[in-house]
């Protein structure tokens, strides 16, 4: 294409300046979509390839029938090390901040959080890809205090000093921060903010086969079948099992090598080293973008139409100087491809403008833009482009140059039919989402204040306990009556787990007797000091809570209603569990999330195991508790200042079981702004080219003393009908989407109808504001002046 | 140069065929100024549109330079136009994106001539048609006239042999009407073979031979007497 005939595009282009763009703007938009789910696509896909050896890096993991582990014991390590030559590096992985345990270091006399503090073997290095930025990984083979933080958390707490060399102290012992490693990429299934050589594996971790409580990872040698590997190491560990007269494991237990690049999308359940994704949402998410960009498509598709057809006259005049079809159909695809271009440019813009919004406010993870990427992004839209492009070009270059030049052709009104159909299509999409936004947020509600019924979680604030194992009981006393004290502290206790753990307080097989019966029982378990239930407004319907003075209730039973119901006790007097009392019942609460039934509770009393202080507070004055969290906050730090690594709020925790729901209503909203948004530039842009088309009409009709709001009737009728047939078309869909998802909760609302009529009404509403302005210009435009101007 | 037998052009609605020319038999010699005369819908654009290839007959033959040029392959098409064959227009179709410079230069961009070359060619014909001041304008800017002025020149740019025009008159005041007139007349005197069309008597009788149409068929054919 010539430079000459690009400048007439663009001067073609700047006599549509307001639908171009409108139509520039809409598809820019879909563009940035399409590129912000291709990049979290490519992020998907493409996890723990960074590493240079990703190919022949595997994880040891487990099976039995019903059950699906990366949890392996210590002594695999040196077992592989000495018993499996194939194997080249071996590397045991500890969170030492796994479970319910967090983690923090001192600097400074200043605390910091540190979030997944992984213990490794020095194999770790030669294994991944973890580029180390400063300072050297040597001393982790033989210093056991060593450290190696990654650079942004080594930002936050050394700002712009060197970190290597500096003394830190965690968990109360002073390590030396030896490198600096690049933050693990957003495609990294092991996360970390700091790394410690393997000698400080915490002693839970012996050496027994039983013990499963790392995750090892390998790396064979070059050239070696992964599957001759895996039998291998199956059989070896078996026949150890047998020596040593694990008999039931060996028989049941399945050993196995998952390959790094697929851990990922591995349905283990709970890993507290890797971060795990799931493929329906990542399909998910693609299928919303490209729904978007459709939308925008079917604008830019109406407006080529139309253009095309403005300029037919145009073409029949270049055939008749002398160009050729060819000629032709290229300067048409070139007219389509050109606002393409710049779309895309404006698309690549908005997405690395906002990419703190996508990675921050919907958690989507995002790896940084490569010239791949670029060089994708340029071929695909030229490939757009030209697919919108070719088939009016196709289509108008077939006919006679006469009929070009006569605008005879039915072309014209060919476009606004298919524009019709793409506008009908368009608010039917935008109407289902809109829906679903709606449906989404009333359920949400619903179940954020169903989750907390029966219980005190809006007043309630929690401390997690730094450093859990090491805890000298003494300093939690302390603060614990050094928090009584303050006048809005309503109780103080503590606990091992809290409502919203989910994963963590589910035990199965424990002994209950009742009538003389005795059998095994699944519950949520938790252990509490005497405290815990009244802080945390846990209801008692019959017996008592526990007394704090009582010998006896040491080690008894409070349960929930659900439990009694579920086991058949109808008097708690008789009934022993794991070998005490029960001394009350709790009304029903939901431990866990509303996605289930609520299940049989059983809380011990038992302040052994805690792992959270619980604080209930008073309603604030002012609605703001910041004032008295600074309070406790200095009360605590007064005592130890490395006893607790937070201030939490209850609610908070719970709602987090919601995340993933709270998340995809917040990328549902914003699909579903652009959708409508986009879907009413194009019917701005529509009802221009219409009335544009009918203003003689409407001029003749004036003078014959049609009246301003015929006219608007006249002009608004189609568009209203189009949105009333979307409107069916959206409902039945919208319907089934949302009972379907609604089906992931055991307590859910019912899909009100209101809420389709309400999006009705909205679509319609917006619609008509949106071409109202062009038809009232229309209808109000001086008939004289119309006619002369003919 | 130009030989129609039995030329038919009709169209098929559902219950009737409406013939628009019927069995029409011309000769056109090379250096002729024909004039097409006739009512509206007598068939006059059709019969310049099937000579200029534009169109094609229903049946017939036609033989263009002595070739049968009935079904041409679109290579060949574009070839007569690039060459042989230009039109002017009653509502000038000029490209309204494009000035007056390069409106005339465009057909030999097409013809593929150097851009020195085109350079050279289009000075000449501003300077020929007095338009030189205007060759940055675009065609909204100028009067009727000078805009079918701007046609002619971009249809004699390529030096064809057979100049077609569609009442090129048709939406100009009678003075502008004649300068085009005097200027189609030039042409025919330097050997461009001409066929107008016209519902003008007196510009009519520019044309050396007039032939006049109704319903399709050619009501008489006479050459002016000089
Ligand atoms: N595509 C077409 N379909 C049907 N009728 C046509 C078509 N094109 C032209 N006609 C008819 O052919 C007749 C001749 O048209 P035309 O050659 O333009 O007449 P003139 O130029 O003499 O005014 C007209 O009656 C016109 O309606
Ligand atoms: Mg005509």
């Amino acid at each position: 294409m010539k430079n000459n005939e690009i400048k007439l595009i663009f001067r073609g282009l700047k006599k549509n300046k307001i639908v171009l763009s409108i139509n520039i703007l809409g598809l820019a938009i879909g563009f940035a979509f399409v590129i912000l789910a291709g990049r979290y696509v490519y992020t998907e896909m493409t996890f723990d390839h960074f590493h240079e050896n990703h190919k022949t890096l595997y994880r040891v993991e487990w099976t039995t029938s019903d059950k699906f582990t990366s949890s392996t014991p210590n002594i695999m390590h040196s077992w592989l090390t000495s018993k499996i030559p194939e194997v080249k590096h071996v590397t045991r992985i500890i969170n030492d901040a796994g479970g319910l345990m967090k983690r923090n270091i001192m600097y400074n006399n200043t605390k910091y959080n540190v979030n997944n503090p992984l213990i490794v073997d020095y194999d770790f290095f030669g294994m991944f890809s973890f580029k180390v930025l400063l300072g050297e990984i040597k001393s982790f083979e033989n210093d056991k205090y060593s450290a190696a933080l990654t650079r942004p958390f080594a930002t936050k707490v050394f700002g712009a000093d060197n970190p290597v060399g500096k003394t830190i102290s965690y968990k109360g012992e002073l390590f030396i921060v030896r490198a600096v490693l690049d933050e693990p990429p957003a495609n990294s299934s092991v996360k970390f903010e700091m790394l410690l050589p393997i000698a400080n594996i915490p002693s839970y971790a012996t050496m027994d086969w039983q013990n499963n409580t790392l995750e090892t990872f390998i790396q064979s040698h070059a050239g070696i079948s992964p599957l001759a590997l895996q039998q291998k190491i199956h059989d070896g560990i078996i026949s150890e099992f047998n020596l040593l007269g694990y008999t039931e494991q060996a028989a049941t237990r399945h050993f196995r090598l998952n390959p790094l690049d697929k851990i990922y999308y591995s349905d283990i359940l709970y890993d507290n080293v890797c971060i795990h994704g799931n493929s329906r949402n990542t399909l998910m998410l693609l299928s919303l973008a490209i729904l978007v960009l459709i939308i925008a498509m079917f604008n830019y598709t109406n407006a080529v139409l139309a253009n095309a057809t403005e300029n037919m006259k145009g073409i029949g005049i270049r055939s008749v100087v002398g160009a050729s079809r060819l000629r032709n159909i290229g300067y048409m695809i070139c007219q389509s491809v050109l606002p393409c271009i710049i779309a895309m440019a404006l698309a690549v813009f908005f997405t690395l403008s906002i990419e703190n919004v996508t990675g921050q406010v919907l958690s989507i993870p995002l790896v940084k833009m490569r010239i791949l990427h670029f060089m994708t992004i340029i071929g695909s839209t030229l490939l757009f482009g030209i697919l919108v492009g070719i088939w009016p070009a196709v289509k108008l270059t077939s006919g006679k140059i006469t009929d070009l030049l006569n605008e005879r052709t039915k072309s014209g009104e060919n476009t606004t039919g298919i524009g019709n159909v793409f506008s009908v299509a368009q608010f039917a999409a935008s109407i289902v989402l809109i829906i679903s936004v709606f449906s989404m947020y009333k359920q949400i509600d619903f179940v954020l204040k169903q989750s907390g019924k029966n219980m005190d979680e809006e007043f309630v604030v929690y401390m997690p306990l730094a450093n859990r194992t090491e805890q000298k009981g003494g300093n939690i006393a302390t603060i614990q009556e050094a928090l009584k004290l303050l006048p809005e502290v309503k109780g103080v206790s503590t606990g091992l787990s809290l409502p919203g753990d989910e994963f963590y307080s589910n035990l199965r097989g424990l002994p209950l007797k009742y009538d003389e019966e005795e059998r095994t029982v699944d519950v949520n378990h938790d252990m509490v000091d005497a405290g815990y239930p009244e802080v945390m407004g846990y209801k008692i319907k019959k017996g008592k809570s526990f007394d704090a003075s009582l010998k006896l209730d040491y080690k008894s039973y409070l349960v929930n209603e659900a439990f009694i119901k579920k086991y058949g006790i109808h008097d708690i007097s008789v009934a022993q569990l794991n070998g005490s009392p029960i001394i009350g019942v709790m009304q029903d609460f939901h431990y866990n999330s509303l996605h289930k039934e609520i299940e049989p509770l059983a809380i011990r009393y038992e302040n052994s195991y805690q792992s959270r202080i619980v604080v209930k507070l008073a309603p604030p004055a002012n609605g703001s508790f910041s004032e008295i969290i600074k309070k406790i906050n200095k009360v605590v730090d007064s005592v130890d200042n490395t006893a607790v690594t937070d201030i939490l709020f209850l609610d908070q925790h719970i709602a987090a079981l919601y995340d993933k729901e709270i998340k995809m209503s917040k990328i549902l909203f914003v699909l579903a702004f652009f959708s409508i948004l986009i879907s009413c530039m194009g019917l701005f842009s529509m009802s221009l080219f219409i009335t544009e088309k009918r203003t003689k009409e409407i001029g003749i009709r004036k003078v014959n003393g049609a009246k301003i709001s015929e006219v608007l009737v006249m002009l608004n009728k189609d568009f209203v009908k189009w949105v009333a047939i979307a409107f069916v078309i959206a409902c039945p869909i919208a319907w089934y989407i949302m009972n379907k998802w609604l089906e992931n909760f055991a307590y859910k609302t019912e899909l009100s109808w209101w809420i389709f009529a309400l999006t009705g009404l909205l679509a319609l509403g917006i619609a008509l504001l949106t071409v109202s302005w062009q038809s009232w210009k229309a209808a109000t435009r001086n008939p004289v002046e119309v006619l002369r101007n003919e | 140069m130009i030989q129609l037998t039995n030329i038919d052009k009709y169209y098929d609605s559902k219950f009737q065929r409406t013939y628009v020319l019927k069995d029409i038999i011309l000769e056109v010699k090379e250096g002729e100024f024909l004039s097409v005369m006739g009512p509206s819908g007598s068939g006059k654009s059709t019969l310049l549109n099937i000579i200029g290839l534009m169109d094609s007959p229903s049946s017939g033959k036609y033989l263009l330079d002595g070739n049968s040029v009935l079904d041409l392959k679109e290579k060949v098409r574009v070839d007569y136009h690039r060459n042989f064959i230009s039109f002017i227009f009653q509502a000038y179709h000029l490209i309204e994106e494009m000035t007056v410079y390069e409106n005339i230069e465009t057909p030999l961009i097409y013809k593929g001539v150097k851009s020195h070359d085109r350079e050279s060619m289009v000075a000449d014909l501003l300077d020929r048609f007095n338009i030189v001041a205007k060759k940055d304008l675009f065609p909204q800017q100028l009067s009727g006239g000078q805009q079918q002025l701007v046609g002619i020149a971009r249809a004699i740019i390529s030096k064809p042999k057979l100049l077609l025009a569609d009442e090129p008159t048709g939406n100009l005041h009678s003075t502008q009407g004649e300068m085009i007139m005097e200027t189609l007349k030039e042409l025919n005197n330097e050997g461009m073979t001409i066929i107008h069309v016209t519902h003008n008597e007196k510009f009519a009788q520019y044309g050396k031979r007039i032939i006049r149409l109704e319903d399709g068929n050619i009501r008489s054919d006479t050459n002016r007497k000089t």
